[in-house]
């Protein structure tokens, strides 16, 4: 078991005309994809999010990282490729849905590849959400990889000890992640402790308005971005209303 | 044999390193940090498969084992072991290491109490490891992987962070292992520590093994030192400089040297 696909969910310092995007409009593009993709029940749309998305990973240059950690997700999207078809009987059926975590799992992945956590954080304040909660969910985000690191090393040292989780059932498995699960939490909640008494010692909250050093802006790409983004969900949703959606369980039957 | 591993395709972490640790020796592996000492150990019980080359654990290719099997032979503490506390008790936590490798009900009794009393820790059976002090669950830590009786026992980092009370412990424990001719493995930065601790010496340098040899070669190189970022200790320097005397000797505690210089 590995946590190596988190390392494409990681920020990276690149300069890409992805990377120089206001994070708002990433954002905005991230959750437009997320919720195209789960919405839709047609193949094509499917295929068209995937291609926008593949133009995007290559631009932001994290296409190689990208391929890489859907690599360690195989296994994760073979268990959906086979409980779908074990569900609805239709293999195409299941490669459609597998499709459809790929897309999501996609446009989450460049966002958090090309956006730092402190110009999101700044985003977000900018968008009227407390300062509070811009730094959980920016600290959160910073420490995904931070905790990704800790759960393999604990794993690691439980292997040691002999700990298999591969054993039995499912329940097996899951009641044999309990050794790593358990110091993970623990490990956690230390650190929650440690970062509010770092921040408290370092006079968060000392001043109500807090001045900012870096204000993203909103330039001409992020305008033609978000026109494009327009332009491709209308298309979509034009589509989606006019034409019957593409019948999954009809195309193999003709097959 | 020219071991080698990478996590990333083209991003070799280890390239070409041959090593041996003979049953019943000692071994000491320094080097700067990112050098890739704690990768090259995870690969002593298959935690890690060497992308290039083998490594064998008595004989057997670590590829061919599980790593439950080797972890048997080969018990490895990493650095800050109590990260990984979970059970209850101290006695489950003991427990865990010898029920994973098949030992029997009455087997692990006889364990947990024979390690809780060689590290002090009888008293504390019925105590949550949380609630231990710092020495305590560094003490634990190494009861709960020393429990199954490994062959060879690597440590990661023992003396980082910990008192002169513990360092002392932990050099009596490591002795205690080579009279009972068990092989012991240190990755430190703990020049000292090696010097009381181990009979040879390798030196990593960007995933490379760039220097293994005996202690004393090693006092002879200060220059050594440097290369694997290294500080050279008043107890370095002083065997250093009587080795350039022409005096030969290979064990290097103080009370060693006492009697060197003609004490009693």
């Amino acid at each position: 078991m590995s946590l190596a696909f988190l390392r494409a969910y990681r920020f990276s310092k690149l300069d890409t005309p992805v990377h120089r995007l206001d994070p708002r409009t990433k954002l905005i593009m991230t959750v437009a994809f997320t919720l195209l993709g789960v919405t839709t029940l047609d193949p094509l749309e499917i295929l068209v999010l995937l291609f926008v998305q593949l133009i995007i990973l290559a631009i932001s240059r994290s296409l190689q990282m990208w391929l890489r950690s859907l690599r360690a997700l195989l296994l994760f999207l073979v268990l959906i490729l086979l409980a779908q078809a074990i569900a609805t009987g239709n293999l195409l059926q299941s490669a459609f849905f597998a499709l459809r975590f790929v897309v999501v799992a996609s446009a989450t992945s460049w966002f958090f590849f090309t956006t730092s956590p402190e110009d999101l954080g700044r985003a977000l304040e900018q968008m009227g959400i407390s300062a509070d909660v811009a730094l959980s969910f920016t600290l959160s985000m910073r420490f995904i990889p931070v905790i990704a690191e800790e759960f393999q090393s604990i794993f690691d040292a439980q292997r040691a000890r002999g700990l298999d989780v591969g054993k039995g059932g499912l329940l097996d498995r899951m009641r044999s992640l309990l050794p790593v699960l358990v110091p993970l939490f623990v490990g956690v909640i230390r650190r929650t402790y440690e970062i509010a008494d770092a921040l408290e010692l370092r006079g968060y909250g000392a001043l109500k308005s807090r001045t900012r050093w870096k204000d993203p802006k909103f330039g001409r790409t992020d305008v033609l971005a978000l026109l494009a983004l327009v332009a491709l969900s209308a298309g979509l949703i034009y589509y989606r209303l006019v034409i019957p959606t593409l019948d999954l369980s009809k195309l193999t039957t003709l097959l | 044999m020219d071991v080698g591993f990478s996590y990333e395709p083209g991003r070799e972490v280890l390239r070409q390193v041959t090593l041996d640790v003979p049953e019943g020796s000692s071994m000491s592996i320094m080097g700067p940090n990112g050098s890739g000492k704690t990768t090259l150990i995870k690969t002593f019980n298959g935690l890690l498969l060497p992308t290039k080359g083998k490594v064998l654990v008595d004989g057997l290719a670590t590829t061919n084992a599980s790593i439950s099997q080797l972890a048997k032979k080969v018990g490895i503490i990493f650095q800050n072991p109590e990260k990984s506390f979970f059970s209850e008790t101290v006695r489950q936590e003991i427990a865990f290491g010898p029920k994973n490798m098949g030992f029997s009900e009455k087997e692990v009794d006889a364990v947990v109490n024979d390690v809780s009393v060689k590290f002090g820790l009888s008293d504390y059976l019925s105590s949550n490891p949380f609630d231990l002090s710092g020495g305590e669950k560094r003490r634990l830590s190494i009861a709960s992987v020393l429990a199954w009786r490994p062959e060879v026992v690597v440590m990661d980092e023992p003396t980082v962070g910990l008192d002169h009370q513990y360092r002392v412990f932990l050099i009596d424990v490591l002795r205690g292992f080579k009279a009972e001719g068990k092989s012991v493995v240190i990755v430190t930065h703990d020049v000292d520590f090696a010097l009381l601790t181990s009979e040879r010496t390798a030196l990593m340098d960007d995933g490379s093994m760039v220097w293994r040899g005996s202690l004393t070669d090693l006092l002879k190189s200060p220059e050594l030192f440097a290369r694997a970022n290294m500080l050279p200790t008043f107890l370095t320097s002083l065997c250093t400089e009587l080795l350039r005397s022409g005096l030969s000797q290979d064990r290097f505690a103080p009370v060693d040297l006492a009697s060197l210089l003609g004490g009693k």
